[in-house]
């Protein structure tokens, strides 16, 4: 049996477990704490980035992480429809609105601001390289007070993670350069960063919620 | 020689450590949501496509699922039948998300109502018999 492939394999599996899961960083959860909050209203992204598609791919991939980490995630379809009918279709409006009102509208307990900040697809010759960076901000709806906030940056790009080199990884590279290229799908970069920024303890993320079972089972008061 | 024995438990505990790192194990049973959604946003007058999509997940996540239906998912299920003018159904579907997740009542409260507001201005319609198709949901943009 031929072993490169599968060093190959193992050195992608090891950037992935590296890279996917963040450093760790202190944060303040004193506010967040204080306001608990068992719900979290995701409301339209902005996209401050020429990329079109992009605030779709990241509004649809918000959901699930946050879920995931215990909380309410009002349904991202049902809250657009309610906010257009309120007059507030457009997402930069419906971040420059009051943090109050939108908890009001929906009973929600905090909410979600993400915005794109950057978005540059270069075009290599074997790959694309994406370089992006998103704002995650919550706000808690007793005091409209921000109770999390972080800055994700990623360079995302399908084909540099193997490190190891060889015409293995030269071959994945050929292959996944001209997928991509069909049909550019950053469903897969958005995931990641979410993945990257909702990590908890051991990245940048925020407590887990009511429906987690690591509720109020909180490490970091501990360390 | 040691390498050969070495090598498939690192492939072993790479793997694990993704898995268990990233991934993990999920506490609800999402299906290809985000993809669906995404399809949605990409395509959102094919209604029909979407009610489909959301119905296979619903379907799925009750059944191998284990019903671990996902927060959001019975909502988004009601909404694409109040889209497709299924009023009386997405009514229930409203009822099952606020059931299953208290913090929901005050959207599902209101959804339901428009469901029902719906239904009257359907009910109108049909009893002058000679209008198009009513147009499901209500004004747009």
């Amino acid at each position: 049996m031929n072993r490169k492939p599968v060093a190959v394999f193992v050195s992608i599996l090891a950037f992935l477990a590296v890279s996917g899961c963040a450093t760790a960083t202190k944060k303040d959860f004193t506010a967040f704490k204080s306001e608990d909050p068992r719900s979290i209203l995701v409301i339209p992204v902005v996209n401050k980035t020429v990329e079109v598609n992009a605030a779709d791919y990241f509004l649809s991939t918000l959901s699930i992480p946050i879920a995931e980490r215990g909380y309410y995630v009002f349904p991202v379809d049902v809250v657009k429809h309610l906010l257009e009918d309120d007059g507030l279709a457009d997402s930069a409006m419906v971040h420059s609105s009051d943090t109050m009102k939108l908890c009001n509208l929906f009973g929600a307990d905090s909410v979600l601001y993400v915005s794109i900040e950057r978005w540059d697809s270069q075009y290599l010759i074997l790959t694309t390289q994406v370089t992006v960076a998103f704002d995650y901000t919550i706000k808690g709806c007793k005091t409209g007070d921000i109770l999390w906030n972080h800055k994700q940056n990623m360079v995302y790009s399908p084909q540099n993670q193997g490190g190891g080199g060889g015409i293995g990884t030269l071959v994945a590279m050929v292959v996944s350069a001209a997928m991509t290229k069909a049909a550019p799908n950053y469903m897969p970069l958005s995931r990641q960063a979410n993945d990257m920024a909702f990590k908890y303890p051991d990245g940048p993320g925020f407590p887990a919620g009511p429906y987690s079972p690591d509720y109020l089972k909180d490490p970091t008061t501990s360390r | 020689m040691k390498r050969i024995i070495f090598l498939p438990w690192l492939v072993l505990t790479a793997v694990l450590l993704t898995v268990s790192g990233c991934a993990g194990n999920r506490m609800y049973a999402w299906g290809n949501y985000d993809e669906t959604l995404y399809a949605h946003y990409k395509n959102p007058q094919d209604q029909g496509k979407n009610l489909e999509n959301l119905k296979v997940l619903l379907t799925e996540a009750e059944t191998t699922g284990g019903g671990k239906v996902p927060p959001g998912l019975y909502a988004e299920y009601g909404m694409a039948l109040y889209e497709a003018g299924q009023t009386d159904e997405a009514v229930k579907y409203f009822g099952k998300e606020k059931e299953k997740w208290p913090e929901s009542a005050v959207i599902m409260d209101k959804m339901i109502r428009n469901a029902r507001q719906q239904k009257e201005i359907q009910k109108n319609r049909t009893t002058q018999e000679t209008g198009p198709a009513p147009e499901p949901g209500g004004q747009k943009q």
